[in-house]
């Protein structure tokens, strides 16, 4: 059992569930968009899926550690990779709660849902942004979509005091279907910038806090 | 913390081999370092500068300097009797003298003249027990130390060495002929030797440098590529080839 192998498996493994957890908050926002419970049942079913990746990779952290003894940029792969896989389990989950509120409302009657998609849309930039630097294990490309993340934060306060506005005024549908998937957008960007922490830590041994 | 060796623009020639380049380093004061590299690196070699073992050596030539406690022990007149009781060493294979386990720790008092029993005893006693043997030997002190096994051998060769007192122990791959429990026991007694002496060990063991020592050098061919503390050189080293050496992607 040679350490690279392991190390690239690991790698590759994370990386594919990076991917998936993508799909997953596609799916989320298509069906948030069309209302199409199905797709939204489909995303339910892939946290499953998600969670099981996670343990998974957390397994073969364990069994590198425990059978071969990283050091150096091997540890710190390992180490960032579990917390990476964490940060990518609570991203599914997101678009899972999602899912399920497309499930409970007819879309039409959640307010903002068309805009929401579009904030979503920011946060799977960002996201692919962190992808693509897990992938390339690139420090300058895990330094760019923490950058665009304020985007998101901006989007989540100002469609939250609209929503406000709405509740005093009695005007407001669904208003907590509607707080709670801005909520889980604007976390799962969070996270994703959890995710780019990680890939610097793993390659240059540096704890980044981007907030 | 003071630096006990200080190792200025050295190089070494076996002959034509030039077997160490210009190196610099310092060694701390009641620290554990270790020195780890792949065979023929020098690390060994550089070990023996520190008590002019390699005097030894036919054809062996020594350019640039090495202070002990600020004394150019290369260049300078220096006694090496004296030397190497204040720099004792320990090898690969324990190397017990064929004579009881008392006279074997007494043995480098007895060369210095030391005849009075009660000095002997309280030595060898002191001796044995910082080298946490005392309490398996005591009751058998004048039994043939060959008997021991190879674990205790090892121990009774560095209490041998610790009679002397000395400031500084180099040991050359101390626990490589050694099971795994020997080994654990020579490792905790190396974290209790560090109040009193400077130790340096050569190890081929990367795991034995993680878990021993202060301070981690790394050579490769003759040079010292990196020296930092432990925890820096297997967490975050600065040169692509010590990644490469202790990450076992070498060669």
């Amino acid at each position: 059992m040679k350490i690279e192998n392991q190390i690239e498996d690991y790698h590759k493994v994370l990386v594919e569930m990076s991917l998936r957890v993508r799909s997953m908050m596609v799916k989320a926002l298509d069906c948030l968009s069309s209302g199409n419970k199905e797709v939204a049942l489909h995303v339910v079913e892939m946290d499953e899926f998600i969670n099981h990746e996670d343990s998974d990779i957390n397994d073969r952290a364990i069994e590198v550690l425990s059978l071969l003894q990283p050091v150096a940029s091997d540890l710190r792969l390992i180490l960032a990779g579990i917390r990476i896989s964490n940060d990518l389990e609570r991203i599914g989950d997101y678009a899972k709660n999602i899912a399920k509120y497309v499930i409970k409302n007819n879309v039409n009657d959640i307010m903002y849902s068309q805009d929401m998609v579009a904030i979503g849309n920011i946060f799977l930039r960002n996201y692919d942004e962190a992808l693509l630097a897990l992938k390339d294990m690139s420090v300058e490309l895990a330094y760019k979509a923490p950058a665009n993340d304020d985007e998101l934060d901006e989007a989540f306060k100002v469609y939250g005091s609209n929503l406000e506005e709405s509740i005093t005024k009695n005007e407001a549908h669904l208003p907590l279907a509607t707080f709670s998937i801005l909520r889980n957008i604007e976390r799962a960007g969070d996270h994703t910038k959890n995710v780019c922490e990680s890939i610097i830590y793993a390659k240059k041994g540096q704890h980044i806090d981007f907030g | 913390m003071n630096n006990i060796f200080t190792v200025k623009d050295l190089d070494l020639y076996y002959g034509d081999n030039h077997a160490l380049h210009s190196i610099d380093m310092a060694i701390e004061e009641n620290r554990v370092t270790a020195f780890i590299g792949p065979s023929g690196c020098g690390k060994s070699t550089l070990l023996r500068c520190f008590n002019r073992m390699n005097d030894l050596i036919d054809g062996c030539r020594i350019e640039g300097n090495i202070e002990f406690r600020g004394k150019d022990i290369i260049k300078d007149k220096v006694d090496t009797v004296e030397l190497r009781t204040q720099v004792g060493m320990v090898f690969q294979r324990p190397n017990p003298f064929p004579m009881s386990i008392y006279d074997n720790v007494a043995y480098g008092l007895r060369c210095q003249g030391v005849k009075d029993k009660k000095v002997l005893d309280k030595v060898v006693e002191e001796s044995l027990t910082k080298a946490a043997l005392w309490n398996e030997v005591k009751d058998r002190l004048k039994s043939n130390a060959l008997r021991l096994s190879g674990g205790q051998q090892q121990r009774l060769c560095i209490a041998r060495a610790i009679a002397l007192q000395p400031d500084v122990i180099l040991m050359d791959e101390p626990t490589s002929a050694l099971d795994p429990i020997a080994t654990s026991k020579i490792e905790e007694l190396m974290e209790s030797l560090k109040k009193d002496f400077t130790i340096v060990i050569v190890t081929h063991s990367m795991q034995q440098a993680a878990r021993i020592s202060d301070f981690t050098a790394f050579f490769l061919l003759g040079d010292l590529i990196e020296m930092n503390s432990t925890k820096e050189i297997f967490h975050l080293p600065k040169d692509k080839r010590t990644e490469d050496y202790i990450t076992g992607r070498f060669g």
